[in-house]
């Protein structure tokens, strides 16, 4: 809200403007640099005093003292000075320029594209006011304008300090005349290399839309393209071949409307850019409205050009400036509001653009106060200029900024379902697993507890009434065969059980269960098992303990299925960040290209990779087999 | 005097059975018997007995437990472990809870006879221990295993973890394990350290 102040200053400003320019008498271009020559009284020629021509001529006047200082200002190199002296007197007018002898100084009289009508050959030679001089003269008919242009080499610009311009009055004046110097002219350069500039950069983005094909690269390509349009059209009439491509009074509605046709874009660019339909929907059908607005006024500013309505042509044209840069305001407002740091680009473009345009309109005006500043700073429309490279930096800024910030959100977008999926496999396997040891559980219990204590119970009963039988000596030996074949099923049920369902996995841990299924596998006397453990034992996950002892059954029941090994190792290394378990044997190997095929290794490298492990694994012939399994804490 | 005797279990089949067999010991009198732990303490508030035969498995309360409570109601009183388990661990859990043996459920009547006679007097019965011979715990140098000693060798060579990991077709990263444990395992600071050790102990350049 405090910024939509600021409008009250530019609203006056362009009123100022406005006025400035509709009081000005314009002869052929608006944008003339005017040399005022002292009073408008001393612009009748007394012609009571009678001129000398080659001696000092009192009654001349000292056309160029303000164009000539530009001269000795700038240029290090071949310098055009072009000037026009409008003569609204009724009789011929005579005009002499001078410089010093044999100087490289070459007058011409020119047309208005700038094409040499003639060259005005030095006459005379005079010596004025103390030093010799060279006298170019040409004579100007009542009513018209003749331009010319004044070639100096850099070595003379150097030397004299200036071409010293003087138009000399025939006698029988009064004569009435003005005269007018395009400095313009002089900076054709900054024309080229701002236009250069903005080619580059729509063609840098053009090249972005095509590989990004996000909709405000598009805009943002077309608000140059305009730009681009508005800049040369205003070049080609600040260097005064606006004549040349012919467009008359359309000219200047072309030009305009370049520029609103560049805001019709700015709008979209910002809408997609800010992504205003979601963020703020009331701004996005705002912004929607005004883009509309704006179209709408190219055909009511069409109709007043068409009827030759100009001042309310101008007029309508400086009150849809004012909206233009109150819509820059209020967005500036509104966006600074959300917060984005993207977002803040292309309102500190704006922004900036914004006040070096108003910069320009003001040096315009005033333009004698930027007269002490260097080359090109001297010169108004030069801040117009990079006003829009500025802000096109800064909107590019914003652009790559965005994308970045836009492709990090992909990234992270990515990485958040993919922990999502993760979670899912996890929960999946978890589930899936948890059913079966659930399962496994139910049924090692039940058998070890329940048919197992009967079992028991049953053995020590018969074991009791053993004695107390009388049976014939045979039978008594089936009864302990059969006493001794219950033992056996105990013991048997008792290994299916365990296989089933290690009981101390739970009661003492990982490292307990796994040295008491060493043991086990020890008091079977077939292989010769080793359990070590390296480190500080850490608690681990029950769910992953559960999948870690699974491995190592699966691991060493392949060894005792197929290694034919004499011993065997399980190790268990307990690092800082992570848990290590390596199986080996010193059997006869396997072919590691062909372990796939195995149900077994299946499973083993599927719960490896559940728990984020990596799996290393070496076989041999002569060495055996050695696995290795790392698994990172979480 | 007769070895009081009370038994714990919570099939009512060995109870029977074993109050059965030892009914028939004269030395041997039969307190009472419990199927939950719970039913066990209360026994214990207002008598005792001298030995008891008690099961791990129960349904309240693990055996493993319940042994350190009786021990604490009545220190006299002597407990062989009767189970169904056959695992060290919880052999060694109960003599840590202060047990005077372990057997196993399907121990001929001799032994179980034998083993309370034995522990009434003060005795303990452990011979089920024996059965656990390869305590490798009990050994203070780790064995390397034999992967880790191909690692060995290598780091001694000079390799980088690529270059070893190139030459045993795993990744680097796996070799960085290996490297750690290894470095645990021997007790040294860093790599050099490692090898020097390695070398000083011949470790290395002998394979497997």
């Amino acid at each position: 809200m405090r910024l939509r102040v600021l409008l009250v200053p530019v609203f006056v400003l362009l009123l100022l403007k406005t006025q400035a320019q509709a009081r000005r008498p314009i002869p052929t271009s608006s944008l003339y640099h005017f040399v005022e020559i002292g009073s408008s009284a001393s612009l009748y020629v007394d012609t009571s005093s009678s001129p000398e021509f080659l001696e000092p001529p009192l009654s001349s006047f000292l056309l160029a003292s303000e164009a000539s200082k530009q001269f000795v200002k700038t240029a290090h190199y071949t310098k055009y000075f072009y000037f026009a002296i409008h003569n609204n007197g009724k009789q011929d007018f005579n005009v002499s320029f001078f410089s010093a002898p044999g100087r490289e100084v070459q007058a011409c009289r020119i047309n208005t594209y700038g094409k040499i009508i003639e060259e005005i050959k030095p006459d005379s030679y005079i010596t004025f006011p103390n030093t010799a001089k060279d006298v170019f003269s040409t004579a100007i008919p009542p009513d018209s304008i003749y331009h010319f242009t004044i070639k100096t080499s850099p070595f003379t610009i150097f030397s004299f300090r200036g071409i010293q311009l003087w138009a000399i009055p025939t006698l029988d004046l009064p004569t009435f005349f003005s005269v007018y110097t395009n400095p313009h002219r002089d900076h054709a350069m900054v024309y080229v290399v701002i236009e250069g500039m903005l080619l580059m950069m729509l063609l840098y983005i053009l090249a972005q839309f095509i590989h990004v094909k996000k909709p405000e690269y598009g805009y943002y390509s077309a608000y140059i393209f305009f730009v681009i349009v508005f800049a040369a059209l205003r070049a080609s009439e600040l260097l005064e071949v606006n004549e040349v491509i012919g467009l008359g009074k359309w000219f200047t509605y072309i030009n305009d409307v370049s520029q609103v046709f560049a805001y019709c874009m700015y709008f979209p660019f910002l809408r997609h850019y800010l992504n205003t339909k979601q963020n703020e929907p009331k701004l996005d059908r705002k912004l929607k409205v005004f883009s509309f607005a704006l179209v709408v006024y190219v055909f009511i500013y069409w109709f007043f050009k068409r009827n030759n309505w100009e001042i309310i042509g101008w007029y309508s044209w400086n009150i849809v400036r004012v909206a233009l840069i109150a819509m820059v305001i209020y967005l500036a407002d509104k966006v600074w509001k959300m917060k984005q740091p993207y977002a803040f680009y292309p309102i500190i473009g704006g922004l900036s653009f914004t006040f070096l345009a108003l910069l320009a309109m003001v040096f315009t005006i005033y333009g004698e106060w930027i007269e002490q500043f260097p080359y090109p700073f001297n010169y108004a429309v030069f801040y117009y200029f990079i006003g829009i490279i500025i802000e096109l930096i800064f909107f590019s800024l914003g652009l790559g900024f965005k994308h970045r910030m836009d492709e990090v959100e992909k990234v992270e977008a990515k990485q958040a379902l993919r922990l999502v999926e993760d979670r899912q496999e996890f929960e999946r396997y978890r589930s899936m697993t948890e059913a079966r040891e659930t399962e496994r559980d139910r049924i090692a219990k039940d058998l070890h507890d329940g048919v197992g204590g009967l079992l028991a119970g049953v053995k020590i009963s018969l074991a009791n009434i053993q004695s107390r039988l009388s049976l014939k000596a045979d039978d008594q030996l089936v009864f302990v065969r059969s006493l001794d074949m219950l033992d056996g099923s105990v013991q048997e049920l008792r290994r299916v059980a365990h296989a089933m369902k290690p009981p101390s996995l739970q009661v003492f841990g990982l490292k307990t269960a796994l040295r008491d299924y060493v043991e086990a596998v020890n008091s079977m006397k077939t292989i010769r098992a080793s359990f070590q453990v390296v480190g500080n034992e850490h608690k681990i996950e029950s769910d992953q303990e559960l999948i870690i002892y699974r491995i190592i059954q699966e691991l060493v029941s392949n060894i005792l299925k197929h290694a034919q090994a004499t011993e065997c190792l399980v190790q268990l290394a307990y690092m800082p960040d992570q848990f290590s378990i390596t199986v080996e044997d010193n059997g006869k190997g396997f072919d590691v290209t062909k372990e796939s095929t195995g149900m077994g290794w299946a499973n083993i490298r599927q719960r490896v990779e559940f728990l984020k492990g990596n799996l290393d694994l070496s076989s041999s012939q002569e060495k055996g087999t050695s696995v290795q399994i790392n698994i990172p804490f979480s | 005097m007769p070895v009081r005797v009370f038994i714990v279990d919570d099939h009512p089949m060995v109870i029977e059975g074993l109050s059965a067999m030892l009914r028939d010991q004269p030395k041997i009198e039969l307190a009472g018997f419990a199927t939950t732990a719970a039913s066990c303490q209360g026994f214990f508030v207002n008598q005792t007995a001298d030995v008891v035969l008690m099961d791990i498995n129960l349904p309240d309360k693990s055996g493993i437990e319940l042994c350190a409570l009786i021990k604490a109601k009545s220190p006299t009183t002597r407990i062989i472990a009767l189970s169904n388990f056959d695992q060290l661990s919880y052999v060694e859990r109960m003599k840590e809870n202060g047990a005077a043996g372990y057997l196993l459920k399907n121990t001929p009547l001799a032994e179980l006879l034998q083993a309370i006679e034995a522990v009434s007097k003060g005795l303990t019965w452990w011979n089920y221990l024996e059965n656990f011979t390869n305590q490798l715990e009990a050994k203070n140098v780790l064995l390397l295993t034999r992967r880790e000693k191909e690692v060995l060798n290598l780091i001694a060579e000079g390799l980088t973890n690529i270059e070893i990991a190139d030459k045993l077709f795993v990744s680097a990263s796996t070799i960085d394990s290996h490297r750690k444990n290894l470095i645990a395992k021997l007790n040294v600071k860093n790599t050099a350290a490692l090898v020097r050790f390695a070398l000083e102990n011949k470790i290395i350049g002998s394979h497997v």
